[in-house]
């Protein structure tokens, strides 16, 4: 590939857009992951909250012939998935990591489960997908217009208004503050009188609608019907892009749409003739990007946390 | 023989105080709260098997007593439970350290590639034709595993997160090789050449898919548990995962301690993809992550973290999935029913609150201690 055809694919609108669309459901992960950590739990079951979402997305937008109520149930599928989580966590004080995975293993097992039980096959359930909305007037400028107001998924639009509103959340509000509370310090947020089991199921069940916009988006917005494995670690790109955000969720968003463009290049270069790297190396380059920005974001808190152990090693 | 008869008398006191009452009690209660939560477990799967199924009588009929029914079908739960054993002592090794890095999934995968490739590309004979295929699979996990380890010890990099994006790194890698660099075109298929038959493990019983990868995978266990409990590097491990800081205090170093315990576990687990590729596969064709790194999880969460009752749950795990394979083979229900299971099980079991210890001792201790409990119950003395 020249340098030429490298180049224009950046110029390209449908990359941009591209971008838009790979992004929305690694923010909503991401999102997601944010409101649990806030609440001081580390939600592993983010995934399998997008899993039993697309899931049940598609099977509600072909049963309703709705898409609209397939994303309700969608979300109510991932509610539920918090639900459970929260119950396994607080209820029954399980280890977070352990529920997580075991949340992951069930969505996973019981996705291709109702799958095969409805469709005889193991695969794929057709969805409705939604209709993209042109924006009138906007979508006429150029580029700009082509890129966030032609063909776009109303729920690309949810996800920038979720980001304000988790930050709303935390900074405006009575729950969002006990949420950070509890998160800060169980005990003292206890000895205040804030019910630290019942902010914590809120913030999972805020978390696991968030969860399931993701994972509605994925089978009725990105495509149009439920693939299994189709979430491919999205829940924990997010994870990642929140720790690299460092609990702001504006920053944490921009990590999602950074990871989401790393994924957006990697499938575009593919679709390049000219383009020599075979596409199975490609694919790792979300979770190699996902990685090194992982790393680099311990690595600079590490020197900001112990200075003096950094000096030293400099000078050794 | 001085020796013998002190080891004889060690061994007796040993037993001796393993089996005391208030130990027995407590094995028993932690037994008992297993059961129940594979009960519950059960009952789910009956109820959703009912829900979806045809023919509810016949599937569960399959999936509890197919594996049974023959040596050959038990061969299978034997087979099926050898890599889960694997998975599990490498999972006991790394949540006793105070980990939870997932990379024994990409280690199954890694072993079992370069064992492959190794068998394949060295042409070795006899005995070194199994040993050097796995050491190659074993190393070349540890190498990759000890980059999330070493950058959690060292950074804090959360290394449950770092190490599903090695995962599926080492997955597309592998993918790559097998269907463009070591692709053998005659196999129709985007897979290796065939494994030669010198690098092939050998069956153990007749009738049966059971290789002497079960032998290894127990001594495997039995290795684990006297490194765990039995050494010193074992007991700085166990140290680490308890309380780090206490560890810290006292002068273990701690980062260490961990980056050990991690690389050992993703060891065992590539060993274990090795020997499950050299056991039961004619070549190398995963495309997709073989799910044990989880499983493993599970497995080790059911014994308790404790190697020597490992196996038994790798049985027991091998069990449901032959019968769900079974049960699938035969009648309408899919096998991912015994994910369901397995999601149950290990929530159950890993939660602190339900039947917890604490709240057998109480029921026991009510019917039938009642009047040891009720002298110290209550008493201000018990701080003092």
């Amino acid at each position: 590939m020249t340098m030429r055809e490298f180049l224009q694919l950046f110029a390209t609108p449908e990359f941009y857009a591209m971008i838009l669309q790979l992004a929305t459901p690694l923010v909503f992960a991401a999102l997601a992951a944010l409101v649990s950590n806030k609440a001081g739990v580390l939600n592993i079951g983010i995934e399998g909250a997008m899993v039993s979402a697309a899931l049940a997305a598609a099977l509600f937008s072909t049963l309703t012939g709705s898409a609209m109520l397939g994303v309700l149930a969608g979300v109510f599928a991932g509610i539920l998935m918090g639900l459970f989580f929260a119950f396994c966590t607080v209820r029954l004080r399980t280890n977070h990591i352990l529920v997580g995975i075991a949340t992951n293993i069930l969505a996973a097992g019981l996705s291709v489960f109702v799958v095969y039980a409805i469709t005889g096959n193991k695969s794929d359930y057709p969805g409705i997908a939604m209709t993209p909305w042109n924006v009138p007037l906007l979508k006429d400028i150029p580029l700009i217009g082509e890129v966030f107001f032609t063909e776009v998924n109303p729920l690309v639009y949810l996800a920038i208004v979720a980001v304000f509103a988790v930050r709303f959340l935390f900074r405006r509000t009575v729950l969002g503050v006990r949420i950070l509370a509890v998160g800060k310090n169980e005990a003292a947020a206890a000895s205040v009188g804030i019910s630290t089991d019942r902010v914590k199921t809120i913030a999972l069940l805020i978390a696991g609608g968030l969860a399931g916009f993701g994972g509605a988006y994925l089978s009725l917005g990105y495509m149009s019907s439920f693939n299994t494995g189709m979430v491919a670690g999205r829940g924990f790109i997010g994870i990642a892009a929140e720790a690299i955000g460092a609990g702001n969720p504006v920053a944490t968003a921009l990590f999602a749409v950074l990871f989401g463009a790393v994924n957006a290049f990697s499938l575009a270069a593919q679709t390049f003739p000219s383009f020599t790297i075979p596409y199975e190396l490609l694919n790792t380059l979300p979770y190699l990007t996902t990685t090194a920005g992982l790393v680099i974001y311990s690595v600079i808190r590490y020197r900001k946390l112990h200075p003096r152990l950094a000096k030293k090693e400099i000078k050794q | 023989m001085k020796r013998l008869s002190a080891f004889v008398s060690r061994l007796c006191s040993w037993f001796k105080s393993q089996f005391t009452s208030r130990h027995l009690l407590t094995a028993l209660i932690e037994g008992g709260r297993t059961l129940i939560a594979i009960l519950i477990a059960y009952l789910v799967a009956f109820a959703v098997i009912g829900f979806v199924s045809d023919d509810p009588e016949m599937a569960i009929r399959w999936f509890v007593f197919g594996p049974l029914s023959s040596p050959t079908e038990f061969g299978e739960v034997l087979k099926n439970a050898t890599p889960l054993l694997f998975a599990g002592i490498a999972a006991c090794l790394i949540i006793k350290g105070g980990n939870f890095n997932m990379f024994t999934e990409g280690a199954f995968y890694a072993g079992g590639l370069i064992a492959a490739l190794a068998a394949i590309y060295f042409d070795l004979s006899g005995i070194l034709a199994i040993i050097i295929p796995l050491a190659c699979g074993t190393l070349a996990a540890m190498l990759i595993g000890y980059i999330p380890a070493k950058l959690k010890a060292k950074y804090e990099v959360n290394e449950f997160v770092s190490s599903i994006m090695f995962n599926f790194i080492v997955m597309w890698i592998g993918v790559w090789l097998i269907s463009n660099v070591v692709i053998d075109v005659t196999s129709g298929d985007n897979a290796t050449a065939p494994i030669p038959d010198a690098s092939r493990l050998r069956i153990l019983f007749e009738n049966t898919n059971v290789t002497t990868g079960l032998l290894i995978a127990l001594g495997v266990a039995v290795v684990a548990y006297l490194y765990m409990f039995r050494t010193r590097f074992g007991f700085r491990l166990r140290m680490t995962g308890d309380n780090k800081a206490f560890a810290r205090s006292v002068g273990i170093d701690v980062g260490r301690a961990g980056v050990s315990s991690q690389i050992l576990g993703i060891g065992v687990a590539g060993l274990g993809g090795g020997l499950a590729i050299l056991a039961n596969y004619h070549r190398f064709n995963w495309k997709t992550l073989p799910g044990f790194g989880f499983d493993g999880f599970m497995v080790a969460i059911i014994a308790k973290n404790r190697p020597l009752l490992v196996p038994f749950a790798a049985l027991f795990i091998g069990y449901l999935r032959s019968g769900a394979d079974l049960m699938a083979f035969n009648t309408d229900v899919a096998q991912e029913v015994v994910q369901i299971i397995q999601g149950l099980i290990l929530i159950l079991v890993a939660s602190e609150a339900f039947f917890s210890s604490a709240w057998f001792r109480g029921v026991i201790a009510k019917r039938m201690f009642r009047r040891k409990q009720l002298a110290p119950v209550g008493g201000v003395d018990d701080h003092a």
